[in-house]
């Protein structure tokens, strides 16, 4: 059997996928967490079952392309995923909306389940249901209460599926479900009709025991049109020294730790290339990824808080007031807030935008959020350059710097939004339809479930990409034209010789102009020039280049490139290593100056080969992901350069 | 012996970049263009 799980957004929908099959699919409280289908299986009767979780929707009706998936699945009997039962879920608290797309559903003559959800919060809210009265306006359908957050109902729903009613023609509509897609007069007449229905029916199933509940108190400074900025700004600086507090000591840890064991590795393993390629390549790739687990861990621990507890759901409705201005549908701040976490959701969740101009404005925008691939690339910069010292008593001023990035990013999204505004003209206005979910404890399994998920996806995904280009880094670092990474190591021996320098001072120049003659060397002294106004060298130049593919792999290129340019003889962590690190003339390659236009770079740079490709899929076209690249790419170079000769 | 496991594993590095490169890029994606929001999303036309 398949059986699909419809319901409006927000009303718990995911939860119930979750409850029903195992799975740990994302959950959120707030809207537009799911834009794609999703499937799974579950048992019952000595059977397995494919269960279809859809986007959420509130009309049958399509306004956008997310929605468009509910209408065409049910409409067309051929459809691959048309089901064998439909599970509508309905928030219980806000029965009146919800049951528009129930009744629809109902008129389908799908057999229908209707999960009344959430009942907790209808409890709260004071407001009791007459199930009888509701069973009577669809007595062909099945009404089960559940509180999937905390997994309770399953086993009702189990029994409801194993005893489906069968559909006999009864209709909720006297009509039944008459509009085409593209009638809209019809579907807003029909809607009507049912809308005047659900209220009627609802004065007998429904009753609110306090009519005069007043609205939170709390609710009214979070959203207000100052304080609720003010709050949200402090809530992000209290997210960003929580990082700085908390990860500091684990990061400093692991960097130590990688450090000791590429030095294990080379001293007591047999000597020869392959004990470099593990321990000037590999040991350093795998250090790159799995230092930044403790900032991943603790970013994602405080969005999953902030979104389950419904806090986030009110962020969205406060930046809608901000975003209309720019140009930017109201729609838009779900995937830019989506894009804090990792761009590609951010451009798919840009599905729900009904318009194709304002999409593309979104998904044109987005990557300038500052997503968490950025933060590996953030925190060895700021530690490299900025001081770690308290600012206005309390504040950490590396913390306040990683504010300061994320805010850097998200106005420029912003501006460049206002700018796009002009050169993509916009059709119709959008509009965002928003329910502000309950205030409510976070559901710290779910929060652990986030958070995991993401650190998951972090070492596994971003990890094999880290560690093949570590990889292929070394080999491109530690070989070169025939002999001529021998001759220069000559040259400079001899030259050493002669000024008298240690014996040390020899090993690290003469290893140092091997790696200027290396294949990687060539490549980056050929891009010095273009780099250098910036206040780059040719060994950040090869960690640019090799990032271009997914920005994290900054760090594991720097950590590949000192332990080679070292020939594996300095156990330093890669963060002592790159602030003494010095330039020719003997002065910092890390200053402030350089260390900022590096961080700005990464701010505005579009280094991320998934992201580009899910653009070109959504857009349909590679215009728009090389438009991206190119004015993304114009921005960082611009930027850098400003912040540079700001602070040189 | 160190040799070859380094060629190998060098070998395996660039192949599984350019696989990754041709998946994204150039791949049919059926996990996307089979479902059901694959189907809805190639009937708009982005030049409209």
């Amino acid at each position: 059997m398949r059986i699909a799980l419809l319901g409006n957004p927000n009303t718990g929908k995911s939860s119930v996928f979750n409850m029903l099959t195992g799975l740990r699919q994302k959950v959120g409280n707030f809207p537009g967490v799911t834009v794609d289908k999703k499937t799974g299986h579950l048992t019952f009767g000595g059977e397995s079952h494919e269960i279809i979780d859809f986007p959420g929707t509130y009309s049958i009706y399509p306004r956008s392309k997310d929605e468009e998936v509910v209408y065409k699945t049910l409409r067309d009997p051929t459809s691959a995923d048309y089901p064998d039962a439909v599970l509508v879920v309905l928030d219980a608290a806000n029965l009146e909306r919800n049951l528009l797309l129930f009744s629809q559903v109902y008129d389908l003559q799908l057999p229908t389940i209707m999960v009344l959800n959430m009942s907790d919060i209808a409890e709260k809210r004071a407001k009791a249901h007459n199930l009888d009265v509701l069973q009577s306006h669809f007595p062909e359908a099945t009404i089960v209460q559940t509180n999937a957050r905390v997994r309770m109902g399953k086993n009702r729903l189990l029994e409801a599926l194993q005893g489906l009613k069968e559909r006999k023609g009864h209709c909720f509509h006297p009509k039944g479900l008459v509009a085409a897609m593209d009638d809209r007069s019809a579907q807003e007449t029909e809607t009507t009709e049912r809308f005047e229905k659900i209220a009627s029916l609802l004065k007998s199933a429904e009753s609110t025991l306090d009519k005069h509940a007043k609205q939170s108190k709390l609710d009214r400074i979070l959203i207000h049109p100052v304080f609720g900025y003010l709050i949200f700004a402090l809530v992000l600086i209290v997210m960003f020294q929580f990082i700085y507090a908390f990860a500091a000591w684990p990061m400093d840890l692991i960097d130590g730790a990688f450090a000791s064991l590429s030095g294990f590795v080379a001293d007591s393993w047999p000597s020869g290339v392959f004990n470099d390629l593990i321990s000037q390549g590999i040991i350093p790739g795998i250090g790159g990824v799995l230092i930044f687990i403790p900032q991943i861990a603790i970013l994602f621990f405080f969005i999953a808080v902030l979104e389950e507890t419904g806090y986030l759901a009110r962020v969205v409705f406060i930046m809608d007031r901000l975003m209309r201005p720019l140009g930017l549908n109201g729609k838009s701040v779900v995937p830019l807030l989506s894009s804090v976490a990792c761009a590609i959701p951010g451009v798919m969740a840009a599905r729900t935008i009904t318009d194709w101009k304002e999409r593309i404005i979104t998904i044109m925008v987005a990557p300038l959020m500052s997503c968490s691939a950025r933060i590996p690339v953030y925190t060895v910069l700021i530690a490299v350059v900025i001081p770690n010292r308290t600012v206005a008593g309390f504040m950490n001023l590396q913390g306040l710097t990683l504010f300061a990035l994320y805010a850097l990013g998200t106005i420029s999204a912003l501006l460049i939004a206002l700018v796009l505004k002009w050169f993509v003209q916009q059709r119709a206005k959008g509009f965002l339809l928003l329910e502000i979910p309950e205030l409510k404890p976070p559901q710290w399994s779910n929060v652990g479930n986030v958070v995991w998920e993401k650190v998951k996806i972090f070492v596994w995904d971003a990890g094999k990409i880290i560690i093949a280009i570590s990889i292929i880094l070394w080999a491109l670092a530690s070989y070169g034209p025939s002999g001529t990474m021998e001759t220069a190591a000559e040259k400079t021996r001899s030259i050493c010789m002669e000024k008298g320098l240690s014996k040390e001072e020899t090993a690290l120049k003469v290893s140092s102009a091997r790696l200027e003659k290396s294949y990687i060397g060539r490549m980056g002294k050929a891009i010095e020039p273009v780099i250098q106004p910036l206040g780059y060298d040719w060994k950040i130049g090869i960690s640019l280049i090799s990032s271009f593919a997914a920005r994290e792999v900054f760090v594991g290129s720097m950590a590949t490139i000192y332990a080679v340019q070292n020939d594996g003889e300095d156990h330093r962590p890669l963060i002592e290593r790159m602030r003494s690190e010095r330039n020719s003339k003997g002065e910092s390659v890390y200053s402030l100056a350089s260390g900022v236009s590096l961080m700005v770079f990464y701010v505005y740079a579009m280094q991320c080969m998934a992201t580009l490709a899910v653009v070109k899929r959504e857009t349909k076209s590679w215009k728009w992901p090389l438009i991206q690249i190119a004015y993304m790419g114009a921005l960082a170079y611009l930027g850098a350069w400003i912040a540079f000769n700001l602070l040189s | 012996m160190q040799i070859v496991l380094t060629i190998l594993l060098i070998a395996a590095a660039c192949l599984y970049l350019g696989w990754q490169l041709y998946k994204r890029f150039f791949a049919k994606n059926e996990a996307c263009e089979g479902c059901a929001i694959g189907k809805t999303t190639g009937v708009q036309d982005p030049k409209a």
